[in-house]
């Protein structure tokens, strides 16, 4: 085995432990109930939309300094991730949500912010692969990246103060409780779940431009 | 109380489903480029978890 | 700098020729923005007292819709006789090209709100005129920064297919804090601004104008790049 597919293991085991550990072994929360559950999956993944699209960020600036390929790749396998995270992170916050609030959908801050996200790196993927030369859908993407990171927290910001409801993200001192292992442990698991799925989606994007490259040989 | 677990449930198994689609989604686009360049050992290889 | 904002003038003046010979394009538009406002009416009612307290998201709406249409021509004159090569041939820094489209925009939006602030305050019963100048900071602050977004992303998908429908999926989103700064800072106003939150708006706004210009016009040769 090799050292990526070690880490895609490692990933799925602990994310295993993480779901029997908070599906079953932890006992219902004093205030929330059993629907506290869900936030053990919820904010891990919220976590990973961020990282991901912190990616995007930084692998856009980092091809618009060097302008190698290698750093679009990169970009895009993460905006991929992200997207998918994102659709993640708000289908559990409704779940969540409509138990808790007694609502599927609040006009939240964070809730807007991450729905529109969506839409925002949805359209860096479609303009990505609608650009046929590999140098000049690289330059778009990475200029999209970048103006998509500048802009969300400002986004973030005016729907803050357009509404606000969300509960306040989880403090540091209930971390140490036991539902704070778990939930960390599912920030290392989800993380690394997402650093192999990055990594091979990486892999994949560059022999895909290699055969691109390589001429027409391909069906 | 416990319609909760329905909530509960669902919101895990789609986690595991959304993970699951997109390591098949990977392996299946690894296939085809491993077919198309004609290195069909480097697709089973990557195979991997999924 | 000077001879930038010469050549800037110059694709300006060179589109506001071409523009006013044939006017069609922007009567349509007019027409376009009339018949959005009527649709608001047609599907939220007669009441007049509804209308009166929706008019300034309503208002907002019809300016970002109709702006998004005559984005799509920003680069059209040079599309159609050879695409952005022909932008890259214009002489000095392609920055020029940015901020004469961009001044291109902000006057035909301008002349869109000349007609549209008063067809609203009509149509909906609203005294726009009791708060002209509030608003009018708020209209020039909003109408910027939406020429600032839209003129970047109509040169950045000026060359990919189905254009129409990227340009409106990467622009609205771009776009959410200057509609909720444009429409809470409208209705503050409207309202005699008794919560005194139309100051904040308007700081969000022109912060976040400043800062998108900013990076536009400095990223925006990488746009244009062969």
């Amino acid at each position: 085995m090799n050292r990526l597919t070690m880490l895609g293991w490692l990933a799925i085991a602990l994310i295993a432990v993480g779901s029997v550990l908070g599906l079953v072994v932890l006992p219902a929360d004093a205030l929330q109930g059993e629907v506290q559950r869900l936030l053990y999956v919820h904010v891990p993944v919220a976590w990973v939309m961020m990282l991901a699209f912190f990616v995007v960020f930084l692998m856009s600036i980092l091809y618009l300094v060097q302008r190698r390929l290698k750093w679009d790749l990169l970009a895009v396998s993460a905006a991929e991730l992200g997207v998918v995270a994102a659709v993640l992170t708000l289908i559990l916050g409704t779940l969540w949500g409509r138990p808790t609030w007694g609502i599927w959908w609040a006009w939240d801050p964070r809730i807007t912010t991450t729905a529109l996200l969506v839409p925002i790196y949805t359209g860096y993927l479609v303009v990505r692969s609608m650009a046929e030369d590999p140098d000049r859908r690289a330059r778009w993407a990475a200029v999209i990246g970048l103006i998509a990171f500048v802009q969300v927290p400002i986004v973030y910001l005016s729907v803050f103060w357009w509404r606000s409801l969300h509960q306040p993200p989880s403090s540091p001192q209930s971390m140490w409780s036991a539902y704070g292992l778990v939930m960390l442990l599912g920030f290392v698991a989800y993380t690394l779940a997402f650093a192999y799925l990055w990594l091979r989606r990486y892999r994949l994007a560059a022999t895909e431009l290699e055969l691109e490259l390589s001429g027409p040989e391909e069906g | 109380m416990n319609d909760h677990w329905l909530f509960i449930g669902a919101g895990y198994g789609i986690t595991w489903v959304a993970l699951c689609w997109y390591l098949l989604r990977l392996r299946r686009r690894e296939r085809a480029v491993a077919a198309a360049s004609g290195r069909g050992g480097e697709g089973a290889r990557a195979g991997g978890p999924g | 700098m000077s001879a930038l904002a010469r050549r800037a003038a110059a694709i300006l003046w060179k589109d506001i020729l071409s523009e006013t010979r044939t006017r069609q394009g922007f009567t349509a538009m007019l027409s376009f923005a009339a018949l959005v406002l009527f649709m608001f009416s047609f599907a939220i009612g007669v009441d007049n007292d509804l209308l009166g307290r929706l008019a300034g998201g309503l208002l907002w709406v019809a300016i970002v819709f109709t702006g998004t249409l005559s984005l799509g021509r920003t680069f059209q004159n040079e599309e159609l006789a050879g695409g952005t090569r022909l932008l890259r041939l214009y002489p000095g820094d392609v920055r020029a090209i940015y901020l004469g489209k961009l001044a291109g925009n902000l006057v035909v939006l301008a002349a869109l709100e000349v007609v549209l602030f008063p067809a609203a305050a009509i149509l909906y019963g609203v005294d726009f005129a009791a708060q002209a100048g509030p608003l009018l900071l708020v209209a020039a602050l909003g109408t910027f920064g939406f020429s600032v977004i839209g003129t970047f992303f109509s040169a950045l998908t000026v060359h990919l297919r189905a254009r129409e429908l990227l340009l409106p999926l990467l622009l609205f989103p771009a776009l959410v804090p200057v509609v909720l700064a444009s429409v809470g800072a409208t209705e503050a106003f409207l309202a005699g601004d008794p919560l005194g939150r139309a100051t904040g708006w308007l700081r969000l706004l022109a912060s976040y104008d400043v800062i998108l210009f900013v990076v536009c016009v400095w990223i925006f040769p990488v746009v244009l790049e062969e």
